[in-house]
């Protein structure tokens, strides 16, 4: 059932942004946005409701035009193209499913249209369209119409729509969010590995910054139509450039906090311990347990801050510098006695501390 | 608050077919029971059941040792918070919450004394005048959740009360329902689909499969000791992996080993690795790094599901797609299942061993 994609040299093409920007009405949505992604590549950008993705997504495929700059897929500028001249597979957040078609026939329709005539034979595109359909587990429902459908169900109609195309490029706007956890985590592998072998790029959008991390080459975060930060996975999550990266990436998010001397100092979750073994300098933190929760492989414990340690940098969310959030590894059994109300202490080792400025929020290296 | 108890209760919509079977739960008073499972599990008959919006076809159901089977849900003093929070979208956040009091005809100075606190307790006050419908999803189901609360109803009922909202609010939610139910010792019902929002936020976890109890525990017992496969598969993410083997020393008896994916270490970053009994060679088939921990895809000889094994690390990590490693796993991490019943069994870590010696 493996499809053999290898990548055509003289078809790949990357993909490359150059000071896009676009406004609707007085609103900036988009500003000066720069990008590449190359073949075989899988660039996520993650960012909130808002931000400017499917905006960005649009843009790219023709079906809004750019205020300024350039889009290029290899040399070509593409900016004045229809969206069939392009040749971009689009996954729209909405499905866009055509209600009237089979499961089966809405996969086949790219294939079928008038632009994509000759290139394969009726026996490939039922191969193409079996493969894709097994993939996503739908196989069973292939005569269905999409108003039989579930949700998740049509995403999966939607995802094979795009999957079984040979495009120049791919665009996946929130392909799994509605997905349950055990095939979202079995399509995040299945669908990476497909496209990383792929002859195209992938431009790929999820406003779950994990799921970008899981499955991109390169993330991009998005924060008021600007990209904030383009980097490896890794990178986003040890060394994200500001306060909202560092807020946005990670499960819970970081740990914001100001300190006395006028410090803003950021650490992660994961990186609390109750009790240092090693004689290494710690930052101490004294609060009060605000819940507890067993997650099985470990335990979140959120606090609440006393009084002495509220510093106020005035700027920043109330609530978020209040409560501090500690994952510690293990089940709750091996855990002290605790409960909710009472005193607790917890350290941080000086080097898993992040300094951001008290004002910019900019990392400070 | 009430201690709510379910006896024998079956429910059948067309008299053949059971959407719930012979179920007996309890919830002491002050405490969280989630009812967990897919779609068509029986969660929400119940949780419809309990609110007295359906009658159990058999069964019956007490509230502080009181029937209350045949009562109307008005007569039964419960209180539910939806899904899609159902506030009436004109009014504000403080007639959303005064609303239950005004139903009941009681005084203008007691309503605004109640609601304030309400709104106090769940940091609604700087947005106490705003129609609610131009609130974030976080704030409108705070706003339910106090209209549920003004009215100290015997059991609160939340009819997944998170699973609209996005992923940073959820989180924030999570942790405020959780606090509110201690602090306030609520007799709460959730119902999800959501394993880690079960286990989570409730002291005790209903596990139904196919309109019966699949196992009742804590959430740690739950994840810890699952009864049974179906337990096993649907606790935990990434899920645990499954590996079909028949006994060596009895051909008859097949079995069904489940390792959960933290349980699996790599040789070169455990120092006691020498000790852990179960070793394998294996392919690293793909790397996805999640913050503060990794998922690795693993192929080895180990027959399991597709020959993949998935195993979870300290994140970031430095592994590469393709590469060759050696794992572990301690004996007494593994669970048994037998495969013709799909229950768990016991097997010593000593049997374990020996099995696993045809693969290693």
């Amino acid at each position: 059932m493996v499809m053999t994609m290898n990548p055509t040299p003289e078809r790949s093409k990357s993909l490359t942004l150059h000071g896009v920007s676009k406004s609707f009405g007085s609103h900036e949505v988009l500003k000066t946005i720069d990008l590449e992604i190359k073949p075989g590549e899988i660039l996520a950008i993650t960012g909130s409701s808002g931000a400017g993705k499917s905006t960005l997504a649009r843009l790219i495929s023709g079906l809004e035009s750019c205020d300024a700059g350039t889009i290029r897929l290899g040399q070509q500028e593409v900016q004045t193209l229809t969206p069939q001249a392009r040749g971009v597979a689009h996954m729209f957040e909405s499905y866009a499913l055509y209600p009237n078609r089979t499961v089966f026939e809405n996969i086949a329709s790219p294939l079928l249209s008038p632009t994509q005539k000759g290139k394969f034979t009726p026996q490939e595109i039922h191969h193409r369209i079996e493969e894709v359909l097994h993939l996503t587990e739908i196989h069973a429902l292939k005569d269905r119409l999409p108003s039989q459908l579930s949700g998740g169900q049509k995403q999966r109609v939607a995802l094979c729509r795009t999957l079984v195309q040979d495009p120049q490029l791919y665009i996946l706007d929130e392909p799994i969010g509605h997905l349950d956890a055990k095939l979202k985590h079995k399509l995040r592998s299945e669908i990476k590995r497909r496209l990383r072998m792929s002859a195209q790029p992938t431009l790929w959008l999820t406003p779950d910054a994990i799921e970008a991390m899981s499955i991109a080459t390169q993330v991009a975060v998005l924060i008021n139509g600007r990209i904030a930060q383009k980097a490896s996975p890794s990178e986003i999550f040890l060394s994200p450039a500001n306060v909202e990266v560092a807020k946005l990436v990670g499960d819970p998010s970081m740990n914001i906090m100001p300190l006395p001397n006028g410090d803003l100092i950021g650490f992660r979750p994961h990186h609390v311990i109750l009790n240092p073994t090693q004689h290494l300098p710690t930052l101490v933190v004294e609060a009060h347990v605000y819940t507890i929760e067993p997650f099985g492989k470990y335990t979140l414990i959120t606090a609440s801050l006393n009084a002495t340690q509220r510093h106020s940098s005035g700027s920043e969310d109330r609530d978020l510098q209040l409560i501090i959030s500690c994952k510690i590894p293990g089940p709750m059994t091996e855990l002290p006695d605790l409960s909710v109300g009472q005193p607790i202490t917890f350290h941080v080792l000086h080097q898993h501390l992040l300094n951001f400025h008290p004002q910019t929020g900019v990392l400070l290296q | 608050m009430a201690l709510v108890e379910l006896n024998q209760i079956s429910k059948s919509y067309d008299g053949k077919a059971f959407a719930v079977k012979h179920l007996d739960l309890r919830c002491n008073s002050g405490e969280m029971i989630a009812l967990l499972g897919p779609s068509g599990c029986g969660k929400t008959s119940t949780l419809k059941m309990i609110a007295g919006l359906e009658s159990p076809s058999s069964g019956t159901i007490q509230f502080n040792q009181k029937d209350v089977t045949a009562l109307t849900s008005a007569q039964r003093n419960i209180a539910m918070v939806f899904e899609d929070y159902a506030l009436y979208s004109h009014l504000s956040v403080f007639e959303n919450i005064a609303f239950p009091l005004r139903v009941k005809k009681q005084k203008n100075p007691d309503i605004h004394r109640i609601v304030t606190q309400m709104l106090d307790l769940l940091r609604l006050q700087d947005i106490r005048d705003v129609q609610v419908n131009t609130l974030s999803g976080g704030a409108q189901q705070r706003v339910s959740i106090g209209r549920a609360l003004v009215r100290h109803p015997e059991v609160i009922l939340f009819d997944e009360p998170l699973s609209h909202l996005d992923a940073d609010q959820r989180v924030q939610l999570r942790t405020e329902i959780k606090r509110l139910q201690i602090t306030n010792g609520l007799t709460s019902v959730l119902v999800t689909h959501d394993q880690t929002e079960a286990i989570s936020m409730a002291d005790v976890v209903a596990v139904m499969d196919g309109g019966v109890l699949a196992q009742v525990d804590s959430p740690q017992g739950i994840y810890d000791s699952p009864s049974n496969l179906f337990v096993a598969g649907f606790i935990g993410e990434p899920p645990m992996n499954f590996i079909k083997a028949t006994l060596p020393w009895d051909s008859s008896q097949e079995v069904m080993l489940g390792i959960r994916p933290e349980h699996i270490r790599l040789a070169n970053t455990n120092a006691s690795f020498t000790e852990l009994p179960l070793q394998l060679h294996a392919q690293i088939m793909d790397v996805e790094p999640l913050g503060d921990r990794d998922v690795l895809t693993l192929n080895s000889a180990l027959p399991s599901q597709r020959g993949h094994l998935l195993m979870e690390i300290q994140g970031p990590s430095e592994n590469i797609t393709g590469s060759h490693v050696s794992v572990a796993i301690a004996a007494d991490k593994i669970h048994v299942f037998d495969t013709k019943t799909e229950l768990k069994m016991h097997m010593s870590p000593q049997a374990i061993q020996s099995l696993w010696a045809q693969w290693s």
